[in-house]
């Protein structure tokens, strides 16, 4: 055969070829070693010994396109099967392979959010013991043995005569003692008293705060109260302070919020009293303070329309999902 | 306190309705709590005429009427016992259906077999007097048909007043009149109340044995009153619209003056005490009847009215059975008395009884209003049960009394807790209006305090009287600012954030039980510790403080199973208590709970029950952020599966356990058998590691796998462990990818694939190296644990 013909054929052969096998198949019977160009140099001994050269160059010459032909169609076919495979799908939308969901309870997350949000205003966080003392939770406070005020904290005593602290006010008195003015904290945490009914579980999550500095006001207490709500609530919430009474206070206020149903009673606040600084060691010349303090339960109510308080308590997966 | 909105109007009227006016005593400090109409249960009562009577002649039925009656559009048959029936005659009928004051329903029923529709009412029924043998007589033009309330115009309004404790001074119509008053700008009627001279010279003597307790007792003799007088109406109605019943004449007159006034009166039959009264302490072990019939034993000295010899009353509490008001009473002996609020707190609580007189002793009554206030009963009795008053006798030891107190309020402090400056001519205008005499210095205002306002002491109250009566809502807001300070013994981040966090993200939902549980629950899961117990639980469920919170987990996936959940993951982060020691410690714990299935179900994979070593997994994630020194051990935890427990340590110490819950517990509890729990100390997250990093070396790793034969009691940990010890400088990860048991091995054995993978740090490692570091390796494990290759 001769060499054009054999060119031509070949290429041919290699432009038809539909699979990598068959190139792999016309590249041996063509460049092989008992191949078609073997052959035809082996029949240059035949050849006039001026026309070798030329011949041998000119085989070579073919050898050199038969290649790249080769390559370039196994080039292509591997752009063909790639571009076949991209035609085949799967059904997106078969749920993805699921994991187990978790999350924080509501009220740790209020907690949560509200830490945030002071310590943001510069406040620290205060945590202290849930058993106290008499000490701590009521006399520092103002409130002597056989006070009123004690009534209006059914408390829980063990039976050495310690008892389950009815507010985090207790924080409020350590810190006062062992740091000293100017003083920023909030005090979160679990507290204690004996009731139960729609709004009343004998335990619940308290926030209290404190601010201890030369200059603090009563205004600085509005302020601060209003800044707080409006920032937790997402929304400029209508507030009234009105009087009221706590022996550790003096000015005192209970804060309502207006909402749907009306106003509603959200948290107790005033001038911290200066019995309550004496007994801490403060000077209350020198300085002034203000507290407040609500119920992280009832915020987390407020905030996602709850309206039973033992709902937070029951544990119900598919209730504690919901805010998760 | 409940208030009629009627009488209080009487004292002072301003031009507002009554929904203002509430809102008015609650920008007050005088929170209202609710209003409603005094008579609203009172309905399906209607004017009637009775149009005919027939006696019932069966003599041994008593005096029992058939009354025919007609409202002027129906006409009914009721039967009736009253004697003052008479043809002709209007009053108050009240059909089937119909609600009386007392709440209680009117229903067609028989009486003695005969059938009535409905029934006709007394006053007392109604509410509207005291009578109660006599139905509701009405005059002969009333018109037929209407409601009863609009005929006699019981149209007040019941406004009940939460009061802080502090304000003791507005447990009186007065008290709150006064309020109303300061805020309106308006006087308010302060009755003046004359002296009522005496007609007879009856008295008794009165010794104060403890003047401390009761610095003055004022006593009257009121003898020979009228044993058939009623209460009037106008006074039925006022108890009424305060929230109390009527119970007789005298006693209705001692509740009238302390709710007029805030003075509690106590009224004696003159025939018990005629020895004389003699305030003192409780001898031990005497004894009381009270007027509700309980017999209360002294065991701590309590301050009593005696005669002398025996107990009358428990002072400013209540009175004893013997000597209270009856029938038969002839002769009345009235007390009026000033007790110490320091002797008189806590008694109710400790013997178990609230009542009106004691709720405004324990606060404080005003210390001048005792003469008034025995006028003013003594002006009531004459006029309705009348009777010859005698003298007045006063024992007091003013000593003991409360002094006057005069307070000194800084101009400069007044600004300084408001935080602005109210006008002065304000500041005064405010003293004016509340009754307080006072003097204006250059710096201050020195102000006498009246002897109501005992609640005031120090500066700070009079800065609250201030902003209240000018008003919280006028003050205005500012923010404190202050210096930036830096303090790391304060917390900056919630407790505990890392760990929440972490073991949330591993598809636990966070619960939160409360921290009191019951008795015998918490020693089933920690038997060898003892917890301190609730003197007063609030039920018996809750009496024991939990020792762990492995119990409240359980409970509350026995909750959420019952409710069709078939995958529970819990857990909780709390303080748990025990008594080491003599002493409470009370520790953070975090503690998790999961049963069911190890996925959620999903077409793309099978669906395993988890076990023991998922919630090992789950351990090991959430303490990967702590420290890489964590080890398990086998654990003894009473409530753990023996077989399936291990003590948590971190850096060799014990901080907690995990494992399956014990069979025991899960089938008392009604839990499925596989159910695991941890719990771990929360303390060991509070110094997590400085974590330094190390150099990432460029060389190459090397993947051997290790498959070896072991007796089955051998510990993959130590093997690891030893495994770790030899390759130490190669080793840069070990993994237990295979642990084989069962066919084609001898039963006593197990075969254990191990992982290894090895870098040179410092340069490419060679396999030459490798090979007969893993030939070493392999003889040692040979040697210590009778391992072979396979």
């Amino acid at each position: 055969m001769d060499i054009e013909s054999l060119q031509a054929s070949s290429l041919r052969e290699i432009a038809d070829a539909a699979s990598g096998q068959q190139l792999e198949d016309i590249r041996i019977s063509v460049l092989g070693r008992n191949g078609s160009i073997t052959a035809l140099l082996k029949s240059i001994r035949d050849l006039p010994k001026d026309e070798r050269p030329q011949a041998g160059a000119r085989i070579n010459g073919m050898r050199t396109v038969i290649e790249a032909a080769l390559v370039e169609r196994r080039e292509a076919l591997v752009r063909e099967e790639r571009s076949s495979n991209l035609t085949e799908e799967i059904d997106i939308t078969l749920p993805g392979r699921p994991h187990h969901r978790g999350g924080h309870h509501p009220v740790s997350q209020t907690i949560a959010r509200i830490e945030s949000i002071f310590v943001a205003a510069g406040y620290r966080i205060a945590v202290g013991p849930e058993i106290e003392d008499d000490y701590h939770n009521f006399e520092a406070l103002n409130i002597p043995a056989n006070h009123p005020a004690r009534a209006m904290h059914d408390t829980f005593y063990l039976k050495d005569g310690s008892l389950l602290r009815t507010h985090t006010s207790p924080v409020q008195v350590r810190v006062m003692k062992s740091h000293k003015p100017p003083l920023r904290i909030i005090c979160p945490g679990r507290v204690y008293r004996k009731d139960l009914d729609r709004t009343h579980t004998p335990m619940f999550h308290q926030v209290e705060g404190l601010v201890v500095d030369q200059g603090i006001s009563f205004a600085d207490l509005k302020g601060t109260v209003l800044g707080f709500l409006n920032e937790y609530f997402e929304r400029e919430v209508e507030v009234r302070f009105r009087p009221s009474y706590f022996p550790f206070t003096e000015p005192s206020a209970e804060v309502d919020i207006r909402g749907a149903k009306g106003w509603s009673e959200i948290m107790g606040c005033g001038m911290v009293h200066p019995n309550v600084l004496r007994e801490c060691g403060i000077d209350t010349e020198k300085f002034t303070g203000f507290a407040f303090g609500f119920g992280a339960d009832r915020m987390t109510m407020l905030k996602h329309d709850i309206d039973d308080l033992r709902m937070l308590f029951e544990n119900d997966v598919r209730f504690l999902q919901q805010l998760a | 306190m409940k208030v009629s909105e009627k009488w209080l109007r009487e004292f002072v009227n301003p031009d507002v309705d009554t929904e203002s006016l509430c809102e008015q005593l609650t920008n007050l400090g005088l929170e209202v709590d609710s209003h409603a109409p005094t008579y609203g249960q009172l309905t399906g009562v209607a004017v009637a005429e009775i149009v005919n009577v027939e006696s019932l002649s069966d003599a041994s039925k008593g005096e029992l009427n058939v009354c025919t009656v007609n409202t002027g559009t129906e006409e009914a048959r009721v039967v009736c016992a009253a004697p003052n029936v008479r043809e002709g005659m209007r009053t108050a009928y009240a059909r089937a259906g119909a609600t009386l004051n007392e709440r209680e329903r009117v229903d067609d029923t028989r009486i003695h077999g005969v059938e009535s529709a409905g029934m006709l009412c007394s006053g007392a029924e109604i509410g509207a007097s005291a009578q109660t043998d006599t139905i509701l007589e009405l005059a002969s033009d009333s018109e037929l048909g209407a409601d009863i309330r609009d005929m006699l115009s019981l149209d007040d309004t019941t406004i009940d007043i939460d009061l802080t404790p502090n304000r003791g001074d507005c447990l009186s119509l007065r008290g709150i009149a006064r309020e109303i008053a300061v805020i309106n700008g308006l006087e308010f009627n302060d009755r003046v109340v004359e002296q009522i001279p005496s007609v007879s010279d009856l008295a008794l003597p009165i010794e104060l044995a403890n003047a401390q307790g009761c610095p003055r007792y004022l006593g009257r003799v009121i003898a020979n009153i009228d044993p058939n007088a009623t209460t009037p109406a106008w006074m039925v109605q006022r108890l009424i619209g305060c929230g109390l019943r009527p119970i007789s004449p005298v006693v209705d007159v001692t509740n009238y003056v302390m709710l007029e006034l805030g003075q509690p009166l106590h009224a004696f039959d003159l025939a018990n005490t005629s020895n004389g009264i003699v305030v003192r302490d409780s001898k031990e072990d005497e004894k009381l009847t009270l007027l509700d019939g309980t017999e209360v034993v002294f065991n701590t000295p309590t301050l009593l009215i005696t005669d002398g010899a025996t107990p009358l009353a428990i002072a400013g509490v209540m009175g004893g059975e013997r000597s209270g008001i009856s029938d038969a009473t002839k002769s009345v002996f009235l007390e009026c008395a000033y007790f110490d609020p320091d002797s008189i707190i806590g008694v109710p609580r400790s013997y178990g009884i609230q009542t009106d007189a004691s709720m405004r002793y324990e606060r404080g009554v005003d210390p001048d209003l005792q003469y008034a206030a025995m006028e003013r009963a003594t002006q009531l009795l004459c006029e309705i049960v009348g009777g010859e008053p005698g003298p007045v006798t006063v024992a007091e030891s003013t000593e003991d009394l409360p002094a006057r107190r005069s307070i000194k309020l800084r101009k400069s402090r007044l600004a300084l807790l408001i935080g602005e400056s109210i006008p002065h001519t304000e500041v005064e205008d405010v003293f004016s209006r509340l009754g307080f005499n006072f003097e204006v210095a250059a710096e201050a205002w020195h102000v006498n305090v009246p002897s109501h306002r005992f609640d005031l002491s120090i500066e700070e109250d009079l800065v609250e009287e201030v902003c209240r009566v000018y008003g919280y809502n006028q003050i205005g807001s500012s923010q404190p600012s202050a210096t930036l300070t830096f303090d790391d013994t304060l917390a900056r981040e919630s407790l505990y954030r890392i760990p929440r966090n972490r073991i949330a993200e591993l598809g636990y939902y966070e619960v939160v039980n409360y921290s009191f549980i019951e008795k015998a629950l918490n020693d089933r899961f920690v038997p060898d510790v003892t917890a301190p117990q609730v003197a007063n639980p609030i039920a018996s469920q809750y009496e024991s403080m939990r020792k762990s919170l492995i119990p409240g987990l359980a409970s509350a996936a026995l909750h959420n199973l019952s409710r069709q959940q078939e995958v529970v993951r819990l857990f909780e982060l709390g303080r748990c208590f025990s008594i080491r020691d003599g002493h409470i410690s009370q520790d953070e714990l975090i503690a998790g709970l999961a049963l069911g299935y190890r996925e959620p179900e999903s077409w793309a994979r099978a669906r395993d029950e988890l076990d023991f070593f998922d919630i090992k997994g789950d351990l090991d994630q959430l303490l990967a952020s702590i420290s890489p020194d964590v080890t398990y051990t086998r654990s003894s935890c009473g409530y753990l599966h023996p077989g399936q427990a291990a003590d948590v340590l971190l850096a060799g110490k014990s901080i907690g356990a995990v494992g399956k819950l014990h069979p025991e517990i899960s089938l008392a509890m009604d839990l499925p058998e596989s159910t695991y729990v941890f719990e771990i100390n929360a303390a060991s997250f509070d110094e997590l590691d400085a974590r330094t990093v190390e150099y990432v070396a460029p060389f190459p790793y090397v993947r051997r796998d290790l498959a070896l034969m072991l007796k089955k009691s051998v510990r993959v940990h130590d093997l690891v462990e030893r495994t770790k010890h030899l390759l130490d400088d190669l080793l840069v990860d070990v993994t237990v990818f295979d642990v084989y048991e069962g066919e084609n091995i001898n039963v006593d054995m197990k075969s254990v694939g191990l992982g290894l993978l090895l870098q040179d740090r410092h340069t490419t490692l060679r396999d030459e190296v490798v090979a007969s570091r893993i030939d070493t390796l392999v003889s040692s494990l040979s040697q210590e644990f009778g391992a072979i290759r396979r």
